[in-house]
This record gives structure tokens, C-alpha cells and sequence, in this order.
């Protein structure tokens, strides 16, 4: 009768193989050669810290170099330097535009502003 | 050897408990040559190359992170040991073989001492295997490992090395179904 071969059965087979026999004395060979303790883990400490001090620098230098924030300016800006005869000295008068006064301007004031007679007793 | 119990040794054996590394030994050296046993057919070059496994783990245990259980890590460097004995064997056989003309058949060390003609059979047959599929094989199905940790051991993707496996299987098959034992006929 022809072994089973298919995959299930295969792979049963493989499974259930007897391990190969342990040599004598490999055991107590292998123990011979077993340190006292495990080596010590390498230092990293100089590593961790290289690396913080890299990162410390890293946000300073971004701290410094940050641009500061534009504040909107109270005072206008001081006029440029005119130099004696620039032509950039004064705007040429004739191409301003016409600037013409409100026609009509009511006063926001309803009550009479005149100062009372006995204010200066 | 549950992941707790992994977990423990790894913590012993970073603490520089004195019998840890005893510990490790004696819990993993069996599957650590029965592993080189299958993958180099020579019981001599299996505990040689098993006793090179657990040096090269005492010079790296510092260095294992524990994300793989410390079996399956063992099993990467017998692997790799493996691998490099026998990039080295075979610039020395070719040296040999133009020298003395031809090589010495070795005798398989398990098959002699197993019993059962089918076991015997399936041994040889998969012992006859290339090194990949073999190795593929018996990390699967006689070492017990997961895809997951083949994968580890192998440094493969899972998907690939469950593929390879299957592939494994098949050439398996494909040799028994060409030699059929003597008794089954």
C-alpha cells in the first residue's frame, strides 16, 4: 500500500519524525563554555546623551533664528532722507489727485456749547 | 517555553544572574542541534557548529531587544553560523576536489538510527532536498517555528516564506512520489 501523500498527511508525517538522538557529553560541553554572567549591555549612556545635547543646540539655534513677529506699527515711519535737490523731494503738486471737502457736515453736537455766563465768577 | 518565561531568562541574563546563561543552555540546546543536525547531515559539524551558536549568543545578549522569543533568535544565529560554514566548506571542497578528484559520501547520522522504514524513508527523501527547501521544512515542521518566526530566522517576509514552504512541500511530494519504499511496493 502506497504511503498517503497528500498534503495533510505529509505534513503529519514530518511532524510526527522522531527527533535525532543527543550526542553524550554536548550538554555538559556547552556548560563548560558558559560565562559566569552575561556580558554587560554596552554603554549607550554616551550615545543618549550626544544625542540630547544635539537636540538641545538644534532647538536653540531654531529659537534664535525664529523671525520675530511683525507687530503693527503705532508711529508711521520715518520720512525718508531728502537730499537737496532730489526730485523725489515733493510730489509734483499738479498730479495729486483733487481732494474735495465734505459739502455738507452737520455737527454730531445737539446741545449749545456756549460757556455759562457765571462760569467765570 | 512560554513568552513569560522568556521574558524572565532575558531579564536574568541582562540583571548578570550567575546560572542564567546556564539556563539558556539547557533549555534551548536540543532544538539548537537538532536544528544543525538536519541542516548539515553530520552529527561532528552539528555540535561543533551548535557550540559556535551559543558563543555567538553570549557576545550578543546585550544587544538582543526581545522582539522575537530568544528561541527563535538562536535559531538565527545557528542559522546564519550555518550558512557561513558552509560558504567556507564549499571554497574548501572545491580546493579539495581538484586536488584528490572526487568527494567522500557522507552516511546520513539519523536515518541509520531510525526504525521505522517510512520515517526512514521520509528522513532521507527530505534530507535529499536542496538546503533552502530543507531548511524551510524542518524550521516548520520539525523545529515547530511559526511563519512569523521563520521569517525572523530567515530575515524574509512572511508571506514569501509561507510561499517557499509550500513550494518546499510540494518538491517533497514530488520526490516521494517518485521513489516509493521497497516495503510498499
Amino acid at each position: 500500500m502506497h504511503p498517503d501523500l497528500s498534503p495533510d498527511a505529509l505534513e503529519g508525517r514530518l511532524r510526527s519524525l522522531p527527533p535525532p538522538p543527543m550526542p553524550d557529553g554536548l550538554k555538559a560541553r556547552l556548560l563548560a563554555h558558559v560565562p559566569a554572567t552575561a556580558p554587560a549591555s554596552r554603554r549607550r549612556w554616551p550615545v543618549w546623551t550626544g544625542l540630547a545635547v544635539a537636540v538641545a543646540t538644534a532647538c536653540l539655534l531654531a529659537v534664535l533664528a525664529w523671525p520675530r513677529h511683525h507687530r503693527p506699527t503705532l508711529v508711521p515711519p520715518a520720512p525718508e532722507t531728502i537730499h537737496e535737490g532730489s526730485s523725489q523731494a515733493y510730489p509734483d503738486v499738479a498730479r495729486l489727485p483733487a481732494f474735495s471737502w465734505p459739502l455738507e457736515e452737520s455737527s454730531p453736537v445737539r446741545v449749545s456749547t456756549a460757556l455759562p455766563a457765571d462760569l467765570f465768577d | 517555553m512560554t513568552k513569560s518565561d522568556d521574558q524572565r531568562l532575558l531579564y536574568d541574563l541582562r540583571a548578570g544572574r550567575p546560572d542564567a546563561c546556564g539556563e539558556l543552555v539547557r533549555k534551548h540546546y536540543e532544538a539548537v542541534y537538532r536544528f544543525m543536525v538536519h541542516l548539515t547531515r553530520d552529527v561532528h559539524r552539528a555540535e561543533d557548529l551548535t557550540q559556535e551558536t551559543f558563543a555567538a549568543a553570549w557576545e550578543n545578549i546585550a544587544a538582543f531587544q526581545g522582539r522575537s522569543a530568544l528561541a527563535t533568535w538562536l535559531h538565527r544565529i545557528a542559522y546564519t553560523k550555518f550558512i557561513d560554514a558552509q560558504r567556507l566548506e564549499q571554497r574548501t571542497i572545491g580546493l579539495h576536489e581538484r586536488l584528490a578528484g572526487s568527494p567522500v559520501a557522507g552516511v546520513d547520522p539519523i536515518t541509520i538510527v531510525l526504525a521505522d522504514d517510512e520515517a526512514r524513508h521520509l528522513n532521507r527523501i527530505l534530507h535529499d532536498l536542496d538546503v533552502p527547501e530543507r531548511t524551510l521544512l524542518v524550521l516548520h515542521y520539525l523545529q515547530g517555528l511559526s511563519y512569523r518566526d521563520m521569517a525572523d530566522v530567515l530575515g524574509e517576509p512572511v508571506g514569501t516564506v509561507k510561499w517557499r514552504t509550500a513550494e518546499a512541500l510540494k518538491s517533497l511530494r514530488a520526490l516521494l512520489g517518485d521513489e516509493v519504499p521497497d516495503h510498499a511496493s
